[in-house]
């Protein structure tokens, strides 16, 4: 494959809990994003699966320097962006974007579609003229009516706004997009829609994505690679087909087997069965859990194949065969 | 326990039993809905949304109902408890029976006796769904004690612990002394299938009950709804676009697009051979796991504006097999192959099923 066009280098995110109104004072923290450390390859769809809590999001907001890591840092073709100020930071804007779960909220509802989507090329300096041309441009390539572009958001619907959500991150021919759940606000027919034209886009425009979702359906459906996060940290990460037929980690097996599919079956079941008995209840609280102590395995508590080993010291991600990594002490 | 339970309430007794359906005549069914018509009136025309929608649940069902945004899914599920803000809503026509009431029929006064107690209902926003200054535990117990004074302090706070016990919390005392905002979603969810269930429901009606929670969360909270189910022979009325969902608990699906049932049969059948082409689109538009495609099927266009329907079916611009006579004639409802009834001209050669 072809260069890394995003190196993530021992990425580290803490959010501080406090307590008290008027004089805060600091009781914890939440580990969002724990020493990760990946690239993203120029043109491919990397996808990024976990459980709510499991800090997906907030590392799509760090590649985009949207919020500043406590450790590690971010390069985009080799330069480091974290950290830097806003106007250093300019310059690369225009290389990264992102798309929203919810479409209608993530536009402006007192601005007309096209000053949505002009807005980003008005800011690197374009004029009004040209910027809207090429407003009119795009609404043809996302499949909108270039007529409508005077309309505002509200004049229309929610797959309809998420083409004009696109259209958005395209104006400024980013290289770089970041999908944050862009398909599940969507209806299944509308959401068949989007996926295949971010696919056709993505090939188009040889753009780069990063797809963070819940469903992984929808992720083994776009992704080359997907990778696997569970409290912040990658347990597994490997080429979408393989991570799927051959999982390595316990809990993206246990993750796969709660997915329910249409061919029926009842794993799901089992899942919810043996998540239950290991008296896991309280860890539908991601983040509660997050905010505990951390040593030793991550999973330790909800793993049904632990060992000693496991309780006492922490896995590191390590590449079992090529392209494919797993955290864990008794991989593969 | 609860008075007013089963006693027929005299001038809202059924008249007559003339509208009996085929299937009707073997088993009661716990809710009868026939020929419901909710349509909304606004500045920009009547919206049509739930168009002539007629089915039954049963004792031992859970029934589906299947559909997009706009399909008129979730009117149907609140119809059935006069839950439609009236005006801009209104019932146009239709009845639906519980027993030997007509729900439809019923004052507010008399519906309080239904809402909750006989019909309760479950929402796709468990938090919202909570007050959020009030315990877990302390909602509960004024659920209990709205329907039913007649239990003490003590005896109303066992009944709202044993709830919490039911639905799978393993520490209800100490969970119930937490507010919506210190648990999690999954957990929000549970506490209001408890509040459902505070009153002994002949129904549950689920609205897109885990749509908002990741996968490991749903199962558990899937296998919660089933075991309610199972266990207190408790029939439920699911409204979800999720075919997965459907999948896991369904035995009966209803499919619906522009406020009409397009398709209705066993969940079995339904999903591994569809028959209406929407029913196919949908499942097809779905990304399979294990069959991969390189591009995914979809369907084109969007769904019709509910005030200004075709003439025809309210298909036929989306869909594949598309006929002359659609665009100008409404398919009548037939009984397909596979043991499904659906509503598309391409059956037209079966029996009609009814109106």
């Amino acid at each position: 494959m072809s260069e890394p066009l995003i190196q993530v280098r021992k990425l580290r995110k803490a959010f501080p809990i406090t307590k008290g109104l008027l004089l805060p004072h600091l009781i914890g923290k939440i580990v969002a994003i724990d020493n990760v450390s990946f690239d993203i390859v120029q043109g491919e769809t990397l996808g990024c699966v976990g459980g709510s809590g499991s800090g997906k999001s907030t590392l799509g907001r760090l590649i985009l320097n949207l919020i500043p890591p406590d450790f590690g840092d971010v390069s985009l073709d080799g330069a480091v962006i974290s950290n830097l100020p806003p106007k250093k930071m300019f310059p690369y804007r225009r290389d990264l974007q992102m798309i929203f779960q919810d479409p209608l909220q993530s536009l402006n509802p007192r601005r007309t579609v096209a000053e949505n989507v002009a807005r980003p090329l008005l800011n690197f300096g374009a004029s009004q003229m040209d910027a809207f041309e090429r407003v009119r441009e795009l609404f043809d390539v996302v499949g909108l009516d270039p007529g409508h572009v005077n309309r505002y958001p509200h004049e229309f619907s929610g797959g309809q706004c998420q083409r004009i959500g696109i259209a958005r991150a395209l104006v400024s021919n980013p290289r770089f997009i970041f999908l944050d759940e862009p398909v599940s606000a969507l209806d299944v027919s509308i959401q068949a829609q989007i996926l295949n034209l971010l696919e056709d886009l993505q090939e188009k425009f040889n753009l780069t994505y990063l797809f963070v979702a819940n469903d992984l359906k929808v992720v083994k459906h776009i992704s080359d690679r997907t990778m696997i996060l569970y409290q912040g940290l990658i347990v597994e990460l490997g080429r979408s087909e393989e991570v799927y037929k051959e999982p390595q980690h316990p809990f993206t097996r246990a993750f796969l087997e709660a997915v329910l599919h249409m061919g029926g079956g009842d794993s799901w079941q089992r899942a919810a069965m043996r998540s239950e008995n290991l008296g896991d209840l309280a860890r539908e609280d991601a983040t509660a859990a997050a905010a505990a102590e951390r040593s030793g395995c991550i999973y330790y508590a909800a793993c049904t194949d632990r060992s000693n080993i496991c309780q006492s010291s922490s896995p590191e991600l390590h590449e079992i065969r090529p392209g494919h990594y797993v955290a864990c002490h008794l991989g593969g | 326990m609860l008075p007013m339970r089963n006693e027929p309430l005299g001038q809202e007794a059924r008249a007559g039993n003339s509208s009996l359906s085929p299937s009707r005549t073997t088993e009661a069914p716990v809710l009868a809905v026939q020929n419901l018509r909710t349509y909304f009136f606004t500045p920009s025309g009547v919206v049509k949304a739930v168009d002539d929608v007629s089915f039954n649940v049963y004792r031992d069902d859970i029934l589906a109902i299947v559909g997009e945004s706009g399909s008129g899914k979730s009117v149907t599920a609140l119809s059935t408890m006069k839950l439609v803000p009236v005006p801009p809503g209104r019932y146009v026509s239709g009845e639906v029976w519980m027993d030997e009431v007509n729900i439809l029929s019923l004052s507010d006064r008399r519906l309080q006796e239904v809402r909750g107690a006989r019909i309760s209902m479950i929402f796709q926003n468990p938090r919202a769904a909570l007050n959020p200054s009030f315990t877990l535990l302390r909602q509960l117990t004024e659920t209990i004690r709205h329907h039913d004074r007649s239990f003490s302090r003590q005896e109303v706070e066992t009944r709202a612990l044993d709830l919490l016990r039911e639905v799978g919390v393993t520490d209800p005392a100490q969970m119930g002394a937490s507010y919506p905002h210190q648990v999690s979603s999954g957990m929000c969810q549970r506490v209001g299938l408890a509040l459902s269930m505070a009153c002994n429901p002949e129904l549950l009606i689920a609205d897109e009950p885990t749509t908002m929670l990741d996968a490991g969360v749903q199962a558990k909270i899937l296998l919660t709804l089933k075991r309610a189910h199972s266990e207190r022979h408790l029939p439920i009325m699911l409204i979800t676009h999720d075919f997965g969902v459907v999948r896991a608990l369904a035995k009966r699906i209803i499919v619906m697009y522009a406020g009409m049932i397009q398709e209705e049969g066993p969940a079995e059948a339904i999903i591994t051979n569809p028959q209406h082409p929407y029913t196919k689109a949908l499942i097809l538009s779905v990304p399979n796991p294990v069959n991969p495609v390189r591009r995914l099927f979809q369907i084109a266009g969007q769904p019709p504006d509910l005030s200004h329907l075709p003439a025809g079916c309210s298909f036929a611009d989306r869909c594949g097999a598309v006929m002359e006579m659609c665009r100008n004639e409404k398919p009548g409802f037939y009984r397909s192959p596979t043991g499904s009834n659906v509503r598309c001209h391409l059956f037209a050669s079966s029996s009609e099923v009814r109106q």
